[in-house]
């Protein structure tokens, strides 16, 4: 958990402080896709050495499916009520800050 | 499309494993943990060098944070309660798999880390079709379930992938607010996914 922070909010402060290097970011963003396809590649292994996770195959997809529309059920749900509450003109979005505070 | 990538390195990893003798040889452990911090470290990395991060910042009225705070809330709650009462599952295995909120590959990744591959390869397909939900429901969404339906059902991925549909649906002035509760949701899904899990560990 602290580890996650740290590598997240180094990371922030560097992007935050090599914003202008355009070159160096192109290079991150690639950097970033190589790290999931290894990540994935290795999910992938480690689900091939263990035969009862793929006999499990069907079963995991049908959980899978089920979380995910309780997800964005809940999520929907949730935010409901806020757009009036945000938006109470409802015709545009006033995403400034009042003047005075 | 990315996911299509994303399921392909899965996949390779999947034969690999089955057809070659040596691949159980190779330190997957160590290099998986590597690669995931430099993934959290560049994941940061993109957010804090956004061009539109600060102007959003300075440019956003504090309550707007309502929207990823009850996005997250939704989409934790849900989906362990859920497993709580008609899966085999934990109240904190659904929650946590719920924390990905779209993000299928960084959370997949950090729960098979913390939780075993079984939970992580659900967590992956999950947060797969949460994302292809978002890209094709949205349309009757934002028409049925209210305006910020689109943006809720996109979670984390309402700043990259699934952004272009929901201005489409949701109307251009609502471009900011949709980027907005993405990037806010892409920076809390790995600190939510791994809190959740730390919980009782």
């Amino acid at each position: 958990m602290e580890n996650v922070l740290f590598f997240l909010s180094t990371g922030l402060v560097a992007g935050f402080l090599l914003r202008n290097r355009t070159h160096l970011l192109k290079a991150s963003d690639h950097a970033a896709s190589w790290a999931v396809y290894l990540l994935l590649f290795f999910l992938g292994a480690s689900t091939g050495l263990q035969p009862e996770i793929l006999s499990m195959a069907g079963t995991t997809g049908f959980f899978a499916l089920v979380l995910s529309l309780a997800a964005t059920a809940g999520s929907i749900i949730l935010v409901w009520p806020l757009y009036h509450f945000l938006f109470r003109t409802g015709s545009h979005p006033r995403t400034q800050k009042a003047d005075n505070g | 499309m990315g996911s299509l990538k994303i399921i392909a390195a899965f996949i390779l990893g999947l034969t690999a494993a089955l057809f070659l003798p040596f691949s159980h040889t190779i330190p997957a452990e160590q290099l998986s943990l590597a690669a995931l911090y430099l993934l959290l470290f560049l994941v940061g990395a993109g957010i804090g060098s956004k061009k539109e991060t600060m102007s959003m910042v300075r440019r956003i009225r504090p309550t707007l944070l309502l929207l990823p705070l009850a996005i997250a809330t939704g989409s934790i709650l849900f989906p362990g309660m859920v497993a709580a009462l008609f899966l085999p599952l934990t109240f904190q295995e659904g929650a946590a798999i719920g924390a990905g909120l779209g993000y299928y590959s960084l959370s997949s990744i950090l729960i098979s880390q913390m939780a075993g591959e079984t939970l992580g390869l659900i967590a992956l397909l999950s947060n797969i079709i949460r994302e292809i939900v978002a890209l094709t429901a949205t349309p009757l969404l934002v028409r049925y379930c209210g305006r910020f339906s689109g943006i809720a059902a996109g979670g984390a991925t309402a700043m990259d992938t699934t952004l272009p549909v929901i201005v489409r649906f949701t109307g251009k002035e609502y471009a900011l607010v949709a980027l907005f509760s993405g990037v806010i949701l892409t920076f809390l899904t790995p600190v939510l996914v791994t809190s959740i899990l730390s919980c009782g560990a």
